[in-house]
């Protein structure tokens, strides 16, 4: 009777459970609360809230346009960015607008507690610190075949929920390497999470291992500045966020530490920013790596997990790339006033004494003092091809996972993880309609679809290669992309729909009036284009054939039109001029890229069952037939895209669906 | 990643064999427009859906008239396949059906996969059960052992010709990628002279293909097989058996005499020029001579023979005499042979046996039994023709045989290396997916000619690499990837 009552007061009921307060947790509670859930969101250390362990940078290419994406869906880490930045910068400027993208350089400090204040501030959310050992499910299956998640255990403590979000990053039987040292934990010095791994493989989830690393972290007071090149930030006003509310920066009060000399070129009016280092490894450095490489883990075998291709350890940049005389080492700050520098391309399991020599062989860093040590850590991830793109998993109806877990690596990547998991989540306990975004829609489709039909064998990191059509993707059309489907789930308000729409608007505007806007050689009309700096017009031309020439701006073209009495509409938002100066040069490649997505269309809407008998279907070829029982994809377009699968197995396939159609569920259960 | 759907295909809609009527079908976005310029009819208005109208078909190319025939078109989605479609009746001749779809085809309209009506239907949801179930049967009947292996052997050569080209381009690719995606490495800036020499390599190689796919080359150079034997064993039923299991139909040559009838086809993914002839007799009549020299002519150009002996009866004089002439002509050393025991549906005449594992040896025997007194035949006819020689027992009727007839055919023209690259690229979906990644690469000629941003080059180096693995069977994403990392040190 009386543990009744303390079970009574100890279990705590929740719409949304989100274990894991990372980059991925932090975006999950916040679009499940967003959307009117119930939410906890429960993390071992309220300390280490959207911690950046490894480096403190966001964005970059496919992961700048991550956080867009991230940002028109009504997500915290634009946002969040933009208010705690200490540079930042436009990668790309030289190539086409498909492929510039953001990054920026955080404060690692006021990025989590400006992140822990956005959850503390959200309505509907609860923050607890915990350490989450147990799922609870149902122990018989519901009628679709599968056990439902009923909450997850804490302790002595139930936290019961209609829907979990799983984001334990590195945390799940986690290990940190360095040398032959090997301790538990799931970053430095924080243990790991022991016992979900196994409760996870007991309802039926495969785990495998993964490896990632991190290089050491310097004193800035022990670095001789004046033997490194100075990478000064943006002197032009950028931000990540679409929110029309500019940024209130978070940074811890005062100026810069005083340590980072600051040139007078790297000094930029609109916001202060601290500068990034670059120096060079040399062949003193291979040699010590050469040298030591018997005591490095990945070398020695300890490290079993694979590592990915993208960020490898330096011992493997100097082992693979032996012939290369030198590699880039970035020396960025962690913060505004920390003395902490994060040597990025020194990423390394070797030894601490080994990290200090190498460190020492660069003229820069011959005083270099390590604060922290680098180390590789490896961990339990499930294979991503156990959830479906809700990332619900297959095996437990109501349990998604999100970030890490499914194998990915990075922060920008884990978000928008997140803000699907979390938005799907609430979908589901509210009984909406599952919330998918295509390839053709955002990365964050791109990212997605691939976790769920590809074999993730190193840890998965977007690049803007991995995208079919790169230009519909473009970072500044995001909020036209996507802001409008996030605003019918309650995840964004009215200010930022109408800027969107305003947006659009705008640009169709513009478009048919460059359209209607005509221009002839006429003598007048040439005097005027050669004073803007334009080169002659040969004979009649619209405004928009004016505007495809290569060098031709819609400013320039704006400006003719005006002098010749036919004004285009002013537009002062860089973004929407950009979106129409896209639509119009490059208009084959974009119409070649819809013509694609249309084609492919019919085939993605097709939906295939999940519980497909593929031994059933007649034609398919053996391969084919293991490839997708094990991958199982939703559409008929993703079983196309399944390593192994030809055009006559999806041929197949839709015969199967023709006939499943016609002879409905009667025939197949009996 | 399957066969496209917005293009225009063709194909012959009524079953093979001479019927009173056939239809070719039309079906796709350029359906009407090529229906159009095939018909000549005396009244301009304008065709309107669902109705018959009467004209000649022509062939547009020189305006020669083909046949007298109705057109009826339908509008999208009110057809078989729901695209916009054009039926032209005509009379139920083999040969002008195909000469209508050889100018359809010269019109730009593709050659049908098997079952692609039909998928069409089904993507456009307009099919009923029966229907799904004959593409089941084409699909499986395209997958069936035998058939898959030869075609198996056919795609690894292709595939090996395209891969050059695709490494080419991956090879142009990755640099422009490694730079887009890795700014802040130390990639190198991609040289644009270095990438467009990448770039018209990868051009060669499916230009060359392109031009061994061209369907008037495939029929000019496809791979010549003769049918020969004495009359009466059955040939003309072999070369109708052979045609009826064609899998797409490619331009007709007519017999340039009455004597020897040529027809194309294309079996187990190659093109077959079958050519059946009048047998050679010792004759002094000169019009049968002119038939037997014309034989002759056939044979000495000939890649493959096709020797058909009648397996129910003893063998004659004539068999012997065509044997020692192909013998002469080099067949079964130089070039190849196959021995084709027909008409086993009936009883076999006794020496050849009734155990298909000894028929080899039989008929080795029943030959020399048959021909002993005569050296130089039996000496073709014995080792030799054991080693090297397939013997294959068919029988037209029951169709027996004729999976095993095909392989062999297949086989024997893989070993013949001047016949393989004009074979090569038989299949439609092949030819579509070299047309697709040749266009892609010289649109990326032009993006660069341009000085446009070499992200746009990319887009246009990706959409070849993209058909090119149509035909390898390779995504695009991985071997990207892989190219990216092996090449450049990258590491942030």
């Amino acid at each position: 009777m009386e543990t009744d009552e303390i079970n009574e007061i100890s279990d705590e009921a929740y719409d949304v459970v989100v274990v894991g307060a990372g980059h991925a947790g932090c975006e999950a509670a916040l679009a499940a609360a967003r959307m009117g859930c119930r939410t906890l969101l429960i993390t071992m250390n309220l300390d280490s809230v959207a911690l950046m362990p490894c480096n403190p940078s966001m964005g970059g290419p496919a992961k700048g346009h991550l956080i867009r994406e991230i940002d028109a869906l009504g997500g915290e880490i634009g946002r969040c960015t933009d208010r705690t930045f200490i540079q930042i910068r436009m990668l790309n400027t030289g190539k086409g607008p498909s492929v510039q993208a953001l990054r920026a350089q955080c404060d690692k400090h006021a990025y989590r507690l400006t992140m822990k204040w956005a959850l503390e501030a959200q309505p509907n959310l609860v923050l607890r610190q915990g350490t989450v050992n147990g799922l609870i499910t149902d122990p018989q299956p519901g009628p679709d075949g599968r056990p439902h998640v009923r909450g997850v255990i804490s302790g002595t403590r139930r936290f019961l929920a209609r829907a979990v979000v799983l984001t334990t990053g590195t945390f799940i039987n986690g290990r940190l390497i360095t040398g032959d040292k090997t301790t538990p934990g799931g970053r430095a010095g924080e243990p790991p999470s022991l016992g979900l791994s196994e409760d996870l493989q007991r309802v039926g989830v495969r785990v495998q291992r993964l490896k990632t690393g991190t290089p050491p972290r310097i004193d800035a007071r022990t670095i001789d500045f004046s033997r490194t090149q100075v990478q000064p930030g943006s002197p032009l006003p950028l931000r990540f966020s679409f929110d029309p509310a500019p940024p209130d920066v978070t940074l811890p009060p005062g100026p810069p530490a005083a340590i980072y000399p600051l040139p007078p070129e790297a000094v930029t009016a609109w916001r202060p920013q601290l500068p990034c280092y670059l120096v060079h490894t040399n062949e003193r450095t291979h040699e010590i790596i050469r040298a030591n490489l018997h005591r490095s883990p990945l070398y020695t075998g300890v490290i079993k997990g694979v590592g990915p291709r993208y960020c490898p350890s330096i011992e493997d940049k100097v082992v693979r790339f032996a012939d290369k005389p030198d590699h880039q080492i970035f020396l960025e700050p962690e913060g505004w006033r920390t003395g902490e520098v994060y040597v990025q391309g020194m990423n390394t399991s070797l030894p601490e004494d080994v990290q200090l020599a190498m460190l020492r062989s660069i003229p820069a860093l011959e005083r270099a003092e390590i604060m922290r040590v680098g180390y590789a850590v490896e961990y339990d991830f499930v294979p991503p091809d156990q959830v479906v793109r809700t990332l619900e998993t297959k095996q437990i109806a109501g349990l998604f996972l999100a970030g890490q877990i499914n194998g990915t690596s990075g922060y920008e990547e884990a978000a928008a993880q997140g803000i699907i998991a979390g938005i799907n989540a609430g979908c589901r306990v509210q009984g909406r309609e599952p919330f998918i975004l295509r390839r053709d829609e955002a990365y964050i489709g791109v990212l997605i679809d691939d976790l769920t039909t590809q074999t993730i064998t190193e840890p998965y990191r977007l690049h803007t290669s991995r995208a079919e059509h790169r230009l519909l993707l473009r970072q500044d059309s995001a909020d036209l992309r996507l802001t409008e489907r996030a605003y019918a789930l309650g995840l964004v308000g009215d200010e930022r729909m109408e800027a969107v729409e305003r947006k659009r608007h705008l640009a169709a505007q513009a478009l048919d009036a460059l359209e209607r806007t005509i221009f002839t050689p006429a003598a007048t009309i040439q005097a005027h284009a050669a004073e803007l700096g334009m080169a002659a017009i040969p004979q009649k031309m619209t405004a928009t054939e004016l505007l495809r020439r290569p060098e031709a701006t819609y400013a320039q073209v704006a400006a003719l039109a005006e002098r010749v009495g036919q004004p285009l509409p002013p537009i002062a938002d860089a973004a929407t001029v950009e979106e129409v100066e896209c639509r119009v040069k490059f208009a084959g490649y974009i119409e070649r890229q819809e013509r694609a997505v249309a084609r492919a269309a019919k085939l993605e809407s097709l939906p295939l069952p999940i519980d497909l008998d593929y031994a059933s279907v007649a034609g398919l070829r053996t391969q084919a037939r293991l490839q997708l029982a094990k991958i199982r994809p939703l559409t008929l377009g993703q079983a196309g895209r399944v390593e192994g699968v030809t055009p006559a197995d999806v041929s197949a396939l839709l015969i199967w669906l023709q006939r499943h159609a016609r002879q409905p569920r009667e025939s197949a259960r009996s | 990643m399957t066969l496209s759907t917005d293009d225009t295909i063709v194909a012959i809609a009524t079953p093979p064999g001479q019927g009173g009527v056939g239809i070719v079908r039309l079906s796709g976005p350029h359906a009407w427009e090529i229906g159009r310029r095939l018909f000549a009819r005396r009244s301009t208005s304008a065709m309107r859906p669902q109705r018959l109208y009467y004209g000649t078909v022509i062939d547009p190319a020189d305006g020669a008239a083909l046949d007298d025939g109705l057109i009826v078109g339908m509008r999208a989605p009110h057809s078989y396949t729901g695209d916009d479609v054009i039926e032209i009746n005509a009379h139920g001749s083999p040969l002008v059906l195909r000469r209508i779809v050889a100018a359809a085809l010269a019109q730009g309209a593709r050659a049908a996969e098997p079952g692609e009506m039909t998928l069409r239907a089904f993507l456009n949801g307009r099919i009923d059960l029966a229907q799904a179930e004959a593409v089941a049967d084409l699909i499986a009947a395209n997958s069936d052992a035998a058939a898959r292996q030869a075609l198996g052997q056919l795609e690894g050569k292709l595939s090996e010709r395209v891969r050059t080209a695709r490494d080419a381009v991956l090879r142009a690719l990755a640099p422009i990628e490694a730079s887009i995606d890795f700014p802040e490495d130390e990639v190198p800036p991609p040289d644009r002279a270095a990438l467009s020499s990448l770039i018209a390599s990868a051009e060669t190689v499916t230009a060359e293909l392109l031009a061994g796919a061209e369907q008037g080359r495939i029929s000019r150079e496809g791979i010549r097989c003769v049918i020969t034997g004495r009359p009466n064993v059955g040939k003309s039923s072999l070369l109708n058996s052979l045609l009826r299991v064609e899998r797409a139909i490619v331009t007709p040559i007519a017999g340039t005499t009455r004597d020897t009838i040529e027809e194309s086809a294309i079996i187990g993914g190659m093109a077959f020029h079958l050519i059946d002839t009048a047998g050679i007799t010792a004759t002094e009549d000169p019009i049968e001579r002119i038939g037997i020299e014309r034989t002759r002519h056939a044979l000495s150009h000939a890649d493959l023979a096709l020797l058909v002996l009648d397996r129910s009866a003893p063998l004659t004089e004539a068999d012997h005499q065509i044997a020692q002439e192909l013998r002469d002509l080099g067949f079964s050393t130089a070039r190849k042979l196959i021995v084709v025991l027909n008409k086993s549906d009936l009883a076999p005449f006794p020496a050849f046996g009734r155990d298909g594992e000894t028929l080899r040896r039989d008929v080795s025997v029943g030959l020399r039994a048959h021909l002993t007194e005569r050296p130089p035949l039996s000496s073709f006819a014995g080792e030799e023709l054991a080693q090297s020689v397939p013997v294959i027992a068919t029988s037209v009727v029951t169709g027996e045989g004729l999976p095993e007839l095909e392989t062999a055919m297949v086989t024997a023209a893989l070993g013949n290396a001047a016949t393989e690259s004009a074979a090569l690229v038989a299949r439609a979906r092949h030819v579509e997916a070299l047309r697709g990644a040749s266009a892609a690469l010289a649109a990326a000629q032009k993006t660069l000619r341009d000085h446009l941003p070499l992200d746009l080059v990319a887009e246009d180096l990706r959409d070849a690499v993209y058909a090119l693995g149509l035909i390898t069977g390779e995504s695009v994403t991985d071997d990207l990837l892989g190219a990216i990392f092996s090449e450049f040190c990258i590491g942030k």
